[in-house]
């Protein structure tokens, strides 16, 4: 593993040296698979099923977007979510298509698209926990991504609630922590853990943290061109109703009419982000 | 190359990390050192069981070596973390790793100190026995003071590897270098904090590193 990051820290290093950073539709060749990334094993967003193939919301997502910019196919590259933002730098992949909500020290990183999923946070339990509010946490251990929001929630309330963090770097790792009674619970996306605990019933999900966030699809930065173009496609996937669509498929639910799943923003990128430009073409859909 | 600067050499990224890094580092610095002390300190005790040459213990002792030997230090952290929780064995992640990278390294100490143990001349401990000295003293007056400077040349580099190994404690959220470098990055949204840790880890290990060849050196010279 630390010599898996090391190698990777290197080569790319290596690879930003080579190249020169310029914004460039020629990182994003017409002919070739669309390369995104992902850490895989946030379910529902995006898992492993049993026969090992991808599945999910996001993966559904950009399934579709690849499909709509005409590219021959798609890779999933699977690569644990604190080393993601170093692999898109690196031009080892072209977006991010793991859920990832837009921050203050991301957005000054990467260029964030069209927002398409509101954000909530929750604590997701075992099903025989008798945790009730977020007091109840004070002297446990609670589980958290590393650099997720979560871990960046925990870094400015964990003492505050006397909370003692664990970061896992997968998920997975993670999830099965609380299992096994490592830790209390595992802080993540609401959605994920309703879903995890409705999945598997040794589970519970408790404490919703509301927020204001939302999921937007990263970029690098001076890819607002290729930015532009995905944003389009996500646009006339909510304008067809194919994101309500795929949002059933996988919450069981349709998504809320003012939800960002539904609602289509003006412009490019999210409004109030840098890199969020107010004015764009009508949009034109095919 | 304003690229790099900005992604891996970035100071205000460096700066805001620098804290839990260090953290991070020290550590990684107890993590070596338990492992260090707990995985030497077994593996000699080891050795020494075996040159007493009880045939029973010396089978089970190789046993255990060679099975230490065999697995890969992850999954062993993996099985103390994950799997022994399951018998209602809860080890702190701490323990868990100390205990699966020591148990690496005692193994392959014990392999060395006993090497050591051995290359003593035969003729030196039948000249004690000829002088009316018993077993226990021989062994620890006569082979053990000699095999032992014989086998720490042959652990040097062991015990190099086995203290980067620490990092793999970062899988069972040890909050050691690897596992805040992660974070950081993380919620920085930026490679910077690698390129500071790893920098973290070089003037960690290079100390140990020289210090392994100053002991390489001694101990030749010794001999």
């Amino acid at each position: 593993m630390s010599r898996h990051k090391l190698l990777f820290l290197i080569l790319a290093g290596l690879v930003l040296a080579r190249t020169p950073a310029r914004a460039d539709m020629a990182d994003h060749p017409s002919t070739e698979k669309l390369r995104v990334a992902a850490e895989v094993g946030f379910a529902p967003f995006n898992f492993r099923q049993a026969d090992g193939s991808v599945t999910g919301f996001s993966y559904d997502m950009s399934q579709e977007i690849a499909k709509r910019l005409g590219r021959p196919g798609y890779d999933v590259v699977d690569i644990v979510f604190a080393n993601i933002y170093a692999a898109l730098q690196a031009k080892r992949i072209e977006y991010i298509i793991g859920p990832m909500t837009i921050t203050p020290q991301r957005s000054a990183e990467m260029l964030f698209g069209e927002p398409y999923f509101d954000v909530a946070l929750a604590f997701l339990t075992r099903a025989d926990s008798r945790v009730k509010t977020i007091e109840d946490f004070r002297g446990k251990t609670v589980a958290v991504t590393s650099g997720s929001v979560q871990d960046e929630w925990m870094k400015a309330n964990a003492e505050k609630y006397g909370i003692e963090v664990s970061r896992f770097d997968k998920t997975a790792d993670a999830v099965q922590a609380v299992a096994i009674k490592r830790v209390s619970a595992y802080m993540t996306t609401s959605a994920s853990a309703l879903w995890t605990a409705k999945n598997q019933p040794v589970f519970g999900a408790d404490v919703i943290v509301k927020t204001e966030g939302v999921f937007a699809l990263p970029f690098r930065k001076d890819d607002v061109e290729f930015r532009d173009l995905v944003d389009v496609k996500l646009k006339c996937m909510k304008r067809d109703g194919t994101l309500a669509g795929i949002y059933r498929k996988w919450f069981g639910t349709d998504p809320a009419p003012d939800s960002a799943t539904v609602k289509i923003y003006p412009g490019h990128g999210a409004p109030g982000w840098p890199g969020y430009t107010p004015d764009a073409p009508p949009l034109l859909c095919d | 190359m304003g690229d790099i600067l900005h992604l891996y050499f970035n100071l205000g990224y460096w700066w805001d990390s620098a804290p839990a890094l260090l953290r991070g580092a020290g550590r990684t610095l107890e993590l070596a050192a338990a492992t260090l002390i707990f995985g030497l300190s077994c593996g000699l005790a080891m050795a020494v069981t075996r040159a007493l040459r009880i045939a029973p213990l010396s089978v089970v002792i190789v046993m255990m070596v060679d099975a230490a030997r065999a697995v890969p230090g992850i999954v062993v952290i993996f099985l103390l973390y994950f799997a022994l929780p399951y018998a209602d064995i809860r080890l702190p992640a701490f323990v868990c790793a100390v205990l699966a990278l020591a148990s690496n390294l005692a193994a392959v100490s014990e392999e060395a100190f006993w090497a050591g143990i051995q290359a003593v001349p035969r003729g030196q401990s039948e000249a004690a026995r000829a002088l009316g000295l018993s077993r226990l003293v021989i062994l620890r007056r006569i082979i053990m003071p000699q095999g032992i400077r014989l086998g720490i040349p042959l652990l040097t580099g062991k015990a190099i590897s086995i203290t980067k190994d620490t990092a793999l404690a970062s899988v069972v959220a040890v909050p050691e270098l690897l596992n805040q470098m992660s974070t950081e990055q993380g919620v920085y949204a930026n490679p910077s904090p690698l390129m500071l840790g790893a920098i973290m880890f070089l003037l960690i290990f290079l100390p140990v590193v020289r210090g392994s060849r100053w002991l390489e050196r001694r101990f030749q010279w010794a001999r």
